[in-house]
C-alpha cells in the first residue's frame, strides 16, 4: 500500500480513504481525490505510455487537459472510458486503467522497434509511398489503418445517461483563480448576476494557500474578503467539475460537466454528465495558461515534465515525480516551482536557465538554499531507457559541455494564454513580445480574457487588471471613479521576464528525437523537412506534419511550432499567423451532445385518439412524417399481403374504415380567402358553392407538385384545406410565408385544425348505410349529398363535419368529430356496421386502392420534377387567373415533347408485382442499349382486378398508351407490359359518384 | 501527352528508402511560391482541388502550361481541406451520374496520374433508407444507376448488417432501417493528399500558383475579359476560368450577371481517433447525417447545410446535436467516442442542387460553380470538363446540360427534388 | 446558434425559428409580362451577400409571424430587426 512518491500532509485529497485501482493489471493504491494521474505519479508509474507512431516510452508531461501523453483506456462496473487523459478523470475504488498502443505490453513492446526506421519515415511518408501495384492499395490501407487510432471502442451500450441543461446569466467566468474572483467581486458589485466554472472538484484551486500565496499582508486580507464576497452572494452560481467546450456566436457556451467524475449513485435519475447551454451577456476567460516544452534532443523522455505541472501534483495531490529533479527554464515564473518544493523541505539539483540573467531576488533565494543556477546554458540531449536519467548541457555558446545527473526534469519554455476560445469563434491574436506569446485581439464579438489568458501571469497584477477589465462593461464616468477605489495594493513589484529561445539545433537538418508536438510524434526534423518542401504556412505545415491533430489539438505544441517557422522563415511571429482553432475546446462524448434525444426522444411521435384501438386490434404501424399510422391490421396468422387483399377487397365490396385523422387540415378564414386560394392553387374558386369540395395540387412558383388535397367551402370566406400528412406543417409555414411576406394586403388568417379532428373515413359500397345509421338526422341520398360537396350536422351539441369525397374510387363519407370524441364515434362505427362485414383497414390498402383509380400520392408518383401537366391534370390548371406556378408552367419546355408522363402499366405476368424503381425502354432495347424512358412509381397487385398494376412516368407517355415496353427491375430483370391510362378499376368514376 | 508532365522526382517506396539515408535524394517542392508573371494563356481563379485540377487537365489534356492559379488563401485551406472526403457516383439522374462517375474513373487512377498518393479507397458508400418511399426510392436510383453502367446494390437490413456488424437494425428505434443502396467502388478519397499532390504536379508543370493573392476585379472591356486586378499587381490573361465555392456571387457580379448561387456553411466532426471499428461510409438522407471512419482513426461526421446563408465557416451547433443524435441510432456504441473537432466549410447551393460549369455572358470568362456539397468527390471530373470547356470554348458534352441557361427553360436537373441524397 | 429578437417576442434562440431566405422584391403582379430570363432571375437568382443581408425570418415556434432581419453574413451580427413593413422597430445595441 505504499505509495512511494506521496508526501505527507499535503493537497486535497481525501487520506483517510484508500481506494485500489488496477493500472496494467496490477493492483496499487491512492486515495480519494487523486486523478489517474496523480496517482499513478504516487506509485512511482513516471513512465505510463507509448507513442503513437514510434512507440517511445512516455510519461506524464502535464497536469491538466493539455496532457499529450498519458491516454488511458478505463472502466470502472461497466461503465467504458476511451481516449481518456489521466489528468481529466478521478480515481474510484475498483477503476480499471489500461495503457495503450504497444503489444505485448507496456514495458516491453515490439512494435517499438518502428523506431529504428524511423528515418524512412518522412511527413507525408503515406502520400509517397504504397501507390503501386494499383491494386493493393486497399490491402495496404487496411494495414496502415489498424496502426492509427488510440483507444479501442468495445461495442457494448454506453451506460452513461447524459442530460443536457439551459441557462443564461450576465456574465460567464471561465475560472475560479486570482482574476476569475476579482473580476466576478467587481461584477457582483454591479448587480449583474455571474455563473462561475471550475474544471476541478474544488473551487479556485491555485488559490488554496491563501497564505502562502501572498506576501504582502494587506493583500492577503483584501483577497481574502473579496473572495468571501464572491462566495457567498446570491447572484453568483458556481459549476464544478465543468469545462467549456466550445463559445459560438451572440455569446452561446457549451460546456460539460461531470465528464471527469463517475456517478456511484444507484438512482436512476441523476444524470453522469451534463451538457450546459448558456446564454450570456458576456463571456470571460480566465482559464490562465498552458506551458510550453523545451526542446533538445529525447526531450519527451518519462520524468520530463512542465514545472507548472511538478507544483500542482505537489499542491493538490502532495506528489512529487521524483527526487532528484532538475529545472530547465527560459522565464523567471517557473521558479515558483523551486519555492513550492523548499516550502515542503524538498530541493532541486540544478537549474538550467538559458537566460544571461535572472530575477535577483530569485537568484539571492537560490543562493541562499544552496541550488546550483546554469546560467546561459541550454539542455542538448536527455538519456535513459523508460526515463531520464541524466542530461548534457551546453552554453550557448557551445565552449563549455557537461553531464548532469537527475531523475526529473522540469521544463519551461514560456505559457501559451488559453486564446482558443477566442480563434474558434473568429478572433485574432497578436504577438506580444515581452512575455513570448500571443494574446487576443479582442472585440465586441469576442470574450474577456483576463489573468493568465491574457498573458498577465504575475499574480498581483492579475488581480488588479481583471478588476480594471470589468469596469469596461459599466459606464465611462462610473468607471473612472472606481479605478482606483479598490484593490490599490495589487501592484506587479516583481517584473519577472520570459526570454524566447529557440535551441540552435534548429537549424541542423540532422537533428533526430527533438519532440515538437508528442502526442502525434511530429519531430523537429519532420517540420524543417515540410518547409523545404514548400509548407511554409502555419495551417498547410499543420496538416501536412499531423501537429496538434491529436486529441489534445497542439495545445502544449501549436506555439513552439510557430515560433520554429517564424525563425526559419526568418520572419516575426505575427506576420505568419497563428494556427486556427476549432471547437471544442475540450472534448465531450457524442452521448452527452446527443443528450437523451434518442429511441423515442429522437423524434417526436404523433399518435392519433384512436391509437390504442389500432393497438389492441393488432395494428403493424409504419411511420409517415411523424405519425404512427396502421399499414395493416393482421388477423390471425395471415402475411401482409393477405392482410392487405382483404382490407382492399371489404371496401371493395362491403364497407372499410381508415383512421384519416393524421391528414393535415387548415381552416382558410377572412374576406379575401377566395383571392388567397386562388394564387395558392391552380383551379378557380371564385364560383365556389357553400358546401361543396374541391380536389387541387399545390404547387410551388416553380410549376412543380409538392402537395394536394380536398379544399372544402364550408361557408362565406370559410374553407377547409386538407395536405397530406407528412406535408401540413410545411404546407401551413409556406401559406403564412405567402400571406405575411408577400400578400399582406390580403385579409385572411390560418389555423391549423389537424389534431382538433378526427377523421373517421367510411369507404365502401355500403358505406351510405353505415353513415345513415351513425347520423340519423341527415340524409345521406345522393341527392341531397352529392359526391364532392359537404354537409354539417351535430349530436348532443358535439358538431360533426362530414365530406363526401373519394381517396379510394368508392363511395365515401369521411367523418369528422371532435378528437375528444374520436374514439367514441369510430367504436360506435365499428358496433353499426358489424353486421355489414366493417373492416378497419390501413395505408398499405389504401395505397392499392387509389392505385387500382389512379390517384397520385405526392411524393412517391411525384418527385418534385413533376407538372400537374405532366400527370394531366391540365384542365385543373386556370386561364383566367394567376396562381403560383403558372408563369413558370408557361415555359417551352413544359409543354415539349420527350416530358415524363403519367401512365399506367399492365405487367405480362400478371401474378407478380413488379418491383419498384424498375426502370421503363422500348421494347426492342437492351439493359445497356437504348434510352431510359422512365421508371414505375408505384407497383401493387390489385386483389379485385386480381393481377399486378403499376404507375408509371415515361417520356411521351400518353402517346404510347397501348404499346409494349420492356421494363427492367434493380436484379435486372427483364419484364413487359403494356402501358395504359393511369386507371385500372371502374374508370369512368361510377362507383365514388 | 505534354511531356512536361514526365519528371525526374518520383516517388514510391525504393525513393522513399533511397531519402531515409539521403534525405534531400527525394527533396520535391510540394507547393511554389511564386511571383506573377505579367501575361498567361488561362488564369484559373481558385486553388481549390476544382481550380488546380481544371489546371492539370489544362496542360493534360490541351497542352496549356501556361496558367497561373489564384488563391485568395491558401492551396489545401479552403473546402477541399474541410470535408468528409466522399466519393461516390451513384446519382439519380442521368445526367449528375455521368458527370461524377467520370470523376470517379479519374479518381482511380489519379495516384498513379500525378505520382502523390491520393488514398481512394473503395470502402463502399451504404444510402439507407428508414420507410416505404426512401426503400423504393433507392430501388429507382439503385435500377437507374446500374442501366447507366454504375455499380449499384440493394440491401436488406440483413444483408446490411452482414455488411456492417455494428449497425442497428432493430425495428424498435424511431425510425428503423428498410434497405440500403451500396456502391461498392465509393469510398473516401484523402482531401489533404489532392491539394498537395496537385499543387506539386502543378509546379512540376511549371504552372504558377500564387496563393495568398486576392482578385480585386476582373479587367473586362467590351465585355471581354482579359485580366484581374489583385493584391498582387494586374495580371493578364486570354481566358480567366472561375472556380470559387463561397466568392463565385462576388466574380458574378464583377462580369455583371447575376447567378442562382446562395452560400451557406456545411458542418461536419471529427471524434477522437479510435482503432478501426468502420470501414464503409454510411449515409441517412431521412435522418441528416452521415459517417464513416478516416485513415487516422477519427470518425467523420457530417450533416446536412445550416439553413441560413453565411460567410463565417461557423455553423450553428443544433445541426451537430441532430446529426450526432442521427448517427447513435445507428450506432449506439458510438455514444462513448468523444467530439474533437469541428468545422464548416462554405458551399454554393444552386436551385437543384446541381452545378452550373460553363461559359458566362462575358467573353473568355468561364465559371464552375453552384456544386452544393458534392463537390469534393467531383474535383478531378469537374477540372476535367472545365478545362475541356475553357480549351474549347463550348462544354463538353458532360456538363452540356449543366448550363446556365437551364434555369431559363427549367430543364432542371432535380438532384433532392428527386430524393437523391445529399452528400 | 444566433440570439433573435423577434420583433413580438423578444430575444430566442435560433432553433424556435425558419430562415426564410433574402429579403426578395416583390412577385410581379403580372408575371406573364415577363421574359423567360427575367423571370428565371425573379425565380433564382440571388443577391447572396457577404455582409449586412436583409433577410426574413418565420418565428415558427413562436408567434408564427414573419419578420426581418439586417444580420452580416460574415460576423453574424444582428443589426436589425423589423417588421415586413420595413419599420425599424428597435436598433440593437452595438
Amino acid at each position: 500500500m505504499k505509495q512511494i512518491n506521496r508526501i505527507n500532509n499535503l493537497g486535497l485529497i481525501n487520506r483517510s480513504k484508500l481506494i485500489e485501482f488496477y493500472f496494467n493489471d496490477k493492483k496499487l493504491y491512492a486515495f480519494e481525490g487523486d486523478t489517474l494521474a496523480s496517482a499513478l505519479l504516487a506509485n512511482g508509474f513516471i513512465f505510463t505510455s507509448r507513442s503513437i507512431k514510434y512507440h517511445r516510452p512516455r510519461g506524464l508531461f502535464a497536469h491538466d487537459i493539455s496532457e499529450p501523453n498519458s491516454i488511458m483506456q478505463v472502466s470502472i462496473e461497466d461503465k467504458e472510458f476511451i481516449n481518456v487523459q489521466a489528468t481529466d478523470i478521478y480515481l474510484y475504488n475498483n477503476m480499471v486503467i489500461k495503457s495503450i498502443n504497444h503489444w505485448p505490453s507496456l514495458d516491453f513492446d515490439i512494435f517499438s522497434l518502428k523506431r529504428i526506421f524511423s528515418k524512412f519515415f518522412l511527413p507525408g511518408f503515406i502520400y509517397k509511398t504504397f501507390m503501386y501495384p494499383r491494386l493493393l492499395w486497399d490491402f495496404y490501407e487496411k494495414l496502415i489503418r489498424k496502426t492509427k487510432g488510440f483507444g479501442k471502442l468495445k461495442l457494448e451500450e454506453d451506460l452513461l445517461r447524459y442530460e443536457k441543461k439551459h441557462s443564461n446569466t450576465d456574465i460567464l467566468i471561465i475560472g475560479t483563480g486570482p482574476s476569475a474572483i476579482s473580476f466576478a467581486y467587481s461584477v457582483l458589485k454591479f448587480g449583474y448576476k455571474i455563473i462561475m466554472v471550475e474544471q476541478d472538484s474544488i473551487f479556485s484551486p491555485t488559490m488554496l494557500d491563501i497564505e502562502n500565496s501572498f506576501t504582502d499582508d494587506k493583500q492577503k486580507n483584501e483577497f481574502s474578503q473579496i473572495k468571501d464576497y464572491v462566495l457567498k452572494h446570491s447572484n453568483t452560481t458556481i459549476l464544478l467539475n465543468t469545462k467549456l467546450s466550445s463559445f459560438n456566436d451572440h455569446n452561446f457556451s457549451t460546456l460539460i460537466q461531470n465528464s471527469s467524475v463517475i456517478n456511484l449513485s444507484e438512482s436512476n435519475y441523476s444524470p453522469d454528465q451534463i451538457l450546459w447551454k448558456i446564454r450570456s451577456t458576456k463571456v470571460v476567460i480566465a482559464a490562465g495558461a498552458i506551458e510550453r516544452p523545451m526542446l533538445f534532443e529525447n526531450n519527451d523522455l518519462p520524468g520530463i515534465m512542465s514545472s507548472k505541472s511538478i507544483s500542482m501534483y505537489l499542491n493538490r495531490y502532495g506528489v512529487i515525480p521524483g527526487k532528484n529533479i532538475v529545472l530547465y527554464t527560459n522565464n523567471d515564473y517557473s521558479y515558483q516551482m523551486i519555492f513550492d518544493l523548499l516550502k515542503n523541505g524538498i530541493s532541486v539539483s540544478a537549474v538550467i536557465d538559458v537566460r544571461k540573467n535572472i530575477n535577483d531576488e530569485i537568484l539571492v533565494k537560490l543562493q541562499k538554499n544552496n541550488i546550483k543556477v546554469i546560467l546561459h546554458h541550454e539542455v542538448i540531449k536527455a538519456y535513459g531507457n523508460k526515463f531520464i536519467n541524466k542530461i548534457d548541457i551546453s552554453s550557448i555558446d557551445k565552449k563549455e559541455k557537461t553531464t548532469i545527473k537527475c531523475s526529473v526534469l522540469a521544463v519551461s519554455n514560456g505559457y501559451t494564454p488559453i486564446n482558443q476560445y477566442h480563434v474558434q469563434s473568429g478572433g485574432l491574436l497578436s504577438y506580444k513580445e515581452e512575455i513570448d506569446s500571443f494574446v487576443p485581439i479582442e472585440t465586441k464579438f469576442s470574450p474577456i480574457h483576463i489573468g493568465g489568458s491574457a498573458g498577465i501571469f504575475d499574480l498581483a497584477e492579475s488581480i488588479k487588471s481583471a478588476y480594471l477589465k470589468s469596469l469596461t462593461l459599466i459606464d465611462k464616468k462610473m468607471a473612472d471613479l472606481k479605478k482606483t477605489s479598490e484593490l490599490n495594493n495589487f501592484k506587479n513589484t516583481n517584473n519577472y521576464s520570459i526570454s524566447k529561445y529557440l535551441p540552435s539545433v534548429i537549424y541542423n537538418m540532422n537533428t533526430k528525437n527533438i519532440f515538437v508536438d508528442y502526442q502525434t510524434d511530429t519531430s523537429l526534423f519532420d517540420i524543417k523537412y515540410a518547409i523545404k518542401e514548400g509548407f511554409i504556412f502555419v495551417d498547410q505545415l499543420r496538416r501536412y506534419t499531423l501537429f496538434g491533430t491529436g486529441i489534445e489539438q497542439g495545445k502544449h505544441s501549436n506555439d513552439n511550432i510557430l515560433f520554429l517557422l517564424a525563425d526559419i522563415l526568418d520572419l516575426k511571429p505575427d506576420q505568419i499567423g497563428h494556427v486556427k482553432s476549432r471547437p471544442p475546446f475540450s472534448s465531450i462524448n457524442f452521448g452527452a451532445i446527443s443528450g437523451r434525444s434518442n429511441n423515442e426522444f429522437f423524434d417526436p411521435i404523433r399518435i392519433t385518439p384512436i391509437h390504442n384501438w389500432h393497438k389492441q386490434n393488432n395494428a403493424i404501424f409504419e411511420n409517415v412524417g411523424q405519425w404512427k399510422r396502421p399499414l395493416y391490421y393482421q388477423k390471425f396468422n395471415e402475411s401482409m399481403e393477405e392482410s392487405v387483399n382483404r382490407e382492399c377487397l371489404a371496401v371493395r365490396n362491403s364497407v372499410g374504415v381508415i383512421d384519416a385523422s393524421t391528414l393535415g387540415k387548415i381552416e382558410v378564414v377572412g374576406p379575401d380567402s377566395i383571392e388567397f386560394l386562388n394564387m395558392i392553387y391552380p383551379n378557380k374558386f371564385t364560383n365556389m358553392k357553400i358546401a361543396k369540395c374541391k380536389y387541387s395540387l399545390m404547387l410551388n412558383d416553380e410549376g412543380m407538385i409538392f402537395d394536394d388535397g380536398v379544399i372544402a367551402k364550408l361557408d362565406e370566406n370559410h374553407y377547409l384545406i386538407h395536405t397530406t400528412s407528412s406535408g401540413a406543417s410545411t404546407v401551413l409555414d409556406w401559406l403564412d410565408q405567402w400571406l405575411q411576406t408577400e400578400w399582406d394586403h390580403f385579409n385572411v388568417s390560418l389555423r391549423s385544425v389537424t389534431d382538433k379532428w378526427t377523421t373517421i373515413s367510411v369507404n365502401g359500397p355500403k358505406s351510405r348505410d353505415l353513415a345513415s345509421r351513425l347520423f340519423e338526422n341527415v340524409d345521406f341520398s345522393n341527392e341531397s349529398f352529392p359526391f364532392m360537396s359537404y354537409k354539417e350536422t351535430s349530436v348532443d351539441d358535439i358538431p360533426i363535419r362530414i365530406f363526401r369525397v373519394s381517396f379510394s374510387g368508392e363511395l365515401c363519407f369521411e367523418i369528422n368529430v371532435p378528437s375528444n370524441y374520436g374514439q367514441y364515434f369510430w367504436d360506435k362505427t365499428f358496433e353499426l356496421g358489424r353486421d355489414l362485414s366493417i373492416v378497419p383497414y390501413g395505408t398499405e390498402a389504401m395505397h392499392v386502392l387509389r392505385a387500382e383509380k389512379g390517384f397520385i400520392i405526392v411524393g412517391q408518383d411525384t418527385d418534385g420534377s413533376v407538372t400537374p401537366i405532366d400527370i394531366g391534370a391540365i384542365k385543373m390548371l386556370s386561364k383566367s387567373k394567376d396562381f403560383l406556378g403558372k408563369r413558370s408552367l408557361d415555359r417551352p419546355y413544359f409543354h415539349e415533347n420527350g416530358r415524363k408522363q403519367l401512365v399506367g402499366i399492365l405487367p405480362d405476368d400478371f401474378k407478380n408485382r413488379i418491383y419498384d424503381g424498375a426502370h421503363i425502354k422500348n421494347i426492342n432495347d437492351e439493359i445497356l442499349t437504348g434510352d431510359i424512358l422512365g421508371h414505375i412509381t408505384s407497383s401493387y397487385f390489385s386483389p379485385i382486378l386480381n393481377k399486378s398494376i403499376a404507375l408509371a412516368l415515361v417520356k411521351n407517355g400518353n402517346a404510347m398508351i397501348g404499346q409494349k415496353v420492356l421494363i427492367i427491375d434493380m436484379n435486372l430483370n427483364k419484364n413487359y407490359g403494356t402501358i395504359t391510362k393511369p386507371v385500372f378499376y371502374d374508370e369512368k368514376g361510377v362507383k365514388q359518384q | 501527352m505534354n511531356n512536361k508532365l514526365n519528371t525526374k522526382n518520383s516517388y514510391s517506396i525504393f525513393s522513399i528508402i533511397k531519402g531515409g539515408f539521403n534525405k534531400n535524394s527525394i527533396l520535391d517542392i510540394s507547393i511554389s511560391n511564386k511571383t506573377p508573371k505579367k501575361q498567361y494563356d488561362v488564369i484559373v481563379i481558385g486553388g481549390g482541388g476544382h481550380g488546380m485540377a481544371t489546371a492539370y487537365y489544362l496542360a493534360k489534356n490541351h497542352g496549356i502550361t501556361n496558367i497561373a492559379v489564384v488563391e485568395k488563401g491558401l492551396i489545401g485551406r479552403g473546402n477541399t481541406g474541410r470535408n468528409t472526403q466522399v466519393v461516390r457516383s451513384n446519382y439519380l439522374w442521368t445526367e449528375s451520374s455521368l458527370l461524377y462517375e467520370h470523376s470517379l474513373k479519374l479518381w482511380n487512377n489519379l495516384s498513379q496520374d500525378i505520382n502523390f498518393n491520393v488514398m481512394y479507397t473503395k470502402r463502399g458508400v451504404f444510402s439507407l433508407a428508414h420507410s416505404y418511399q426512401e426503400a423504393r426510392d433507392v430501388a429507382r436510383r439503385v435500377t437507374a444507376n446500374k442501366l447507366n453502367g454504375i455499380d449499384s446494390i440493394y440491401l436488406t437490413p440483413k444483408e446490411i448488417k452482414d455488411y456492417i456488424p455494428i449497425i442497428n437494425i432493430s425495428p424498435k428505434v424511431r425510425y428503423p432501417i428498410f434497405g440500403a443502396s451500396l456502391q461498392k467502388r465509393g469510398g473516401t478519397v484523402h482531401h489533404d493528399a489532392v491539394a498537395w499532390g496537385l499543387a506539386r504536379r502543378l509546379n512540376q508543370i511549371g504552372v504558377d500558383i500564387l496563393q495568398n493573392c486576392e482578385v480585386k476585379n476582373l479587367i473586362i472591356k467590351n465585355n471581354i475579359v482579359n485580366g484581374i486586378e489583385t493584391n498582387k499587381g494586374d495580371i493578364f490573361a486570354s481566358k480567366i476560368a472561375v472556380a470559387v465555392a463561397g466568392s463565385s456571387t462576388r466574380f458574378a457580379e464583377m462580369g455583371k450577371f447575376k447567378l442562382p448561387i446562395e452560400s451557406h456553411p456545411l458542418q461536419a466532426w471529427v471524434s477522437e481517433p479510435i482503432k478501426p471499428i468502420l470501414n464503409p461510409v454510411i449515409m441517412s438522407n431521412a435522418v441528416h447525417a452521415y459517417v464513416s471512419q478516416a485513415e487516422k482513426g477519427e470518425l467523420v461526421i457530417g450533416a446536412g447545410i445550416d439553413k441560413y446563408i453565411g460567410y463565417s465557416q461557423r455553423g450553428s451547433f443544433s445541426v451537430i446535436e441532430n446529426a450526432t443524435s442521427a448517427i447513435i441510432e445507428l450506432f449506439p456504441s458510438f455514444s462513448k467516442v468523444k467530439l474533437l473537432r469541428t468545422w464548416a466549410g462554405l458551399v454554393d447551393v444552386s436551385p437543384d442542387a446541381c452545378p452550373i460549369i460553363d461559359l458566362t455572358p462575358v467573353k473568355n470568362l468561364y465559371i464552375n460553380c453552384g456544386w452544393g456539397t458534392g463537390g469534393f468527390k467531383a474535383t478531378p471530373g469537374s477540372g476535367y470538363v472545365f478545362a475541356h470547356t475553357v480549351a474549347n470554348n463550348e462544354p463538353h458534352v458532360l456538363n452540356e446540360p449543366f448550363s446556365f441557361t437551364r434555369f431559363e427553360s427549367g430543364k432542371l436537373i432535380d438532384e433532392h427534388g428527386a430524393a437523391g441524397v445529399a452528400h | 446558434m444566433l440570439l433573435i429578437k423577434c420583433i413580438f417576442c423578444g430575444e430566442r434562440d435560433e432553433t424556435e425559428f425558419h430562415y426564410g431566405g433574402e429579403l426578395r422584391d416583390k412577385r410581379p403582379l403580372n408575371p406573364n409580362d415577363l421574359s423567360d430570363k427575367e423571370w428565371a432571375e425573379f425565380l433564382y437568382s440571388k443577391r447572396n451577400v457577404n455582409g449586412i443581408h436583409i433577410e426574413q425570418w418565420f418565428h415558427s415556434g413562436g408567434c408564427r409571424q414573419w419578420f426581418n432581419i439586417e444580420r452580416n453574413t460574415f460576423t453574424n451580427e444582428i443589426t436589425n430587426t423589423f417588421n415586413l413593413k420595413k419599420q425599424k422597430i428597435t436598433r440593437e445595441k452595438d
